[in-house]
């Protein structure tokens, strides 16, 4: 694996222990808090609203 | 309302005046033609009749009722309202009564997570806000009205009618004796949100309207915090909810909470909800001593405007034309300036200074400054009165960020709005080219220390004015026309106007009555000065769409 997928399954396992610890009531304000302090640290507004439309346009029922 | 066995205007500090209609040799000449007609004796009316006085213009205010409106209602002023009411020759009262202030903190669970500071130095001359209860705003707009000889005022009399005639419009009105007609030539309708002028005329506000309700009630009571604007998110009292408290004069505290979607209005202006409201709220702010609940009413938040402020010989001028919601502190402060901006417009025009084409700048101009207001205070409004899941949660997730990261904090700011810039409008020029600072054209001029120590707005004539750096352009430009119309201020190019103008000795800023720049060159000619000053008193051809 490279570095890059590393990072990518460490915060994934990560999230998924953070939002299985916050449990199902506090999960949406786990990930939006998580979200904006992700949004402040890079500092590209564009590129961070790209970011939301893309995981936003493969929400629909069917897809993944 | 207030407390149960207190009368109607039982104020505990403030003595409301009983005004009657027209009476005795008073009465005389009541169907006479006048030039302006004024429906609505209230802040606004008042300062559009003092602005037009300004010119030297007569007006007559006609409201229904015998005295000012009940209860402090707006009580944020803001900075250039203070300079409004400095030019309508009135502030000394408000700077006597009013207490001044810069700060606001926001509180969530109890904690602070913001403290802001608006914009404020030893170069300004007014504090960026001022809290003064609407019934001194009234008393204090009504003394310098009585003071003029250019402003009639008839109470009790109630505007019952108008009809368009030629040049003009024929107003019907019903006072405590009779019902009359008479004709004006311009009808202001400064006679507020629910404004009958603008049903007569058939018009509709339009806009949205916000869910988010709010009680607000004033106490009195010995509390000792400065003059600090305190907005409390989440609090123990009202849970999911937001208060906002704010010091007045007179020790009297105005206290803002939110309604809840399942409390019914009627419910909560109860006085024993309201009671009930108001000590929690004194709860959680560690309030223990006695206080005294004085006036209470309920504030909905809207965005609602007309499509045009004006409809032939009538303008709409403050809420008449655009409800606004509260948290912005909006609704007085642009009240004000329509007053201002369609006062010195009609007085020019009536007085032959400025082409008719002027009055067509008043509507872009101010329902731009609207518009303005809608985008800023939507904004303020939805993080205090989250509309939806979508809106809530963030709003949510901002505020429990907000405890321990001060970026999040700053989405809890209530975005305590600037004057509107007339960029674009007709009659502003496009800014000049080449400056690096200063304020734009559009903008309101802004304040400094002259060297002498005196403030820059000091030297402003009552006309427009040109801030100039050459002795050559400013003796020039003093040839054009007299200093009533349009008054030079020669200024050093190396002093302190020059510094925050980012002028040279060849710049000049050309500021209308309203104090919003109309024009500014960094090289300056005399020709510049006078297209300008053309353009922005009607004369050119700009006004043709």
């Amino acid at each position: 694996m490279t570095d890059d997928a590393t990072n990518t399954e460490a915060v994934y396992e990560a999230m998924a222990q953070a939002i299985d610890a916050a449990g199902p009531e506090r999960t949406e304000l786990l990930l939006a808090k998580f979200a904006l302090l992700l949004s402040e640290e890079t500092r590209d507004t564009g590129k961070v609203l790209a970011l939301l439309s893309q995981a936003a346009a493969t929400l629909s029922p069917g897809r993944l | 309302m207030r407390p149960d066995g207190k009368g109607e205007l039982e104020s505990l500090y403030f003595n409301y005046p009983r005004f009657s209609a027209p009476e005795g040799a008073a009465r005389d000449g009541l169907d006479r033609r006048k030039t302006v007609a004024i429906a609505g004796a209230g802040p606004v009316g008042m300062a559009a009749a003092l602005a037009l006085a300004r010119e030297g213009v007569a007006s007559v205010l006609i409201d229904n009722k015998d005295t000012f409106n009940d209860g402090s209602r707006a009580i944020c002023v803001e900075r250039q309202s203070y300079y409004m009411l400095e030019s309508l020759g009135a502030v000394q009262p408000f700077l006597e009564k009013s207490l001044g202030w810069t700060k606001g903190r926001s509180f969530y669970r109890g904690k602070q997570i913001l403290e802001f500071d608006m914009p404020d130095s030893e170069d300004e001359k007014f504090r960026p806000m001022y809290n003064i209860q609407q019934q001194y705003i009234e008393a204090f707009l009504y003394e310098a009205a009585a003071a003029s000889p250019l402003i009639e005022i008839r109470w009790q009399s109630e505007v019952t009618g108008v009809r368009d005639i030629k040049n003009g419009v024929e107003v019907s009105v019903t006072d405590t004796l009779e019902s009359y007609t008479f004709e004006a030539d311009w009808l202001l309708a400064c006679d507020g949100g629910k404004s009958p002028v603008r049903k007569m005329r058939g018009l509709r506000l339009k806009g949205e309207n916000y869910e988010g309700r709010y009680v607000i009630a004033d106490v009195q009571m010995d509390h000792d915090y400065p003059t600090i604007r305190r907005a409390l998110f989440d609090p123990d009292c009202r849970p999911g909810g937001t208060v906002l408290i704010h010091r007045q004069p007179d020790n009297i505290w105005r206290i803002d909470y939110q309604l809840h979607d399942q409390e019914s209005t009627e419910e909560a202006m109860r006085e024993d909800n309201i009671r009930a409201g108001v000590a929690g709220v004194l709860h959680d702010i560690g309030h223990t001593g006695p206080w005294e609940l004085e006036w209470w009413s309920v504030y909905t938040a809207n965005t609602l405007a007309l499509d045009d402020y004006r409809d032939g010989r009538v303008f709409f001028v403050g809420d008449s034309a655009h409800i606004v919601p509260i948290f912005g502190v909006r609704g007085l402060n642009n009240g004000f300036a329509d007053a201002v901006n369609i006062g010195w417009k009609l007085g020019w025009v009536l007085n032959g200074k400025a082409a008719p084409a002027l009055l067509d700048s008043y509507t872009p101009e101010r329902r731009g400054a609207t518009l303005d207001v809608f985008a800023n205070a939507s904004k303020s409004a939805r993080f205090m009165t989250p509309p939806s899941h979508g809106w809530q949660l963030m709003r949510d997730a901002a505020l429990s960020l907000a405890l321990d990261h001060p970026f999040a904090g700053q989405l809890a700011n209530p975005r305590q709005m600037r004057p509107y810039i007339y960029a674009g409008c007709p009659g502003v020029s496009p800014d000049g080219q080449g400056f690096t600072t200063g304020p734009e054209a559009g903008k309101v001029m802004c304040e400094t220390r002259l060297e002498d120590g005196g403030w820059l707005s000091d030297g402003f004539g009552p006309g427009f004015n040109l801030l100039c750096f050459d002795p050559a352009l400013a003796e020039a430009v003093r040839g054009l026309t007299s200093a009533e119309n349009l008054t030079v201020l020669l200024l050093a190019p190396e002093g302190n106007a020059a510094q925050i103008c980012g002028a040279n000795a060849g710049s000049a800023y050309l500021v209308r009555p309203d104090r919003h720049i109309a024009a500014r060159w960094l090289q300056a000619s005399l020709q510049d000065v006078e297209t300008a000053y053309g353009s922005a008193t009607g004369g050119q051809g700009e006004y043709d769409d």
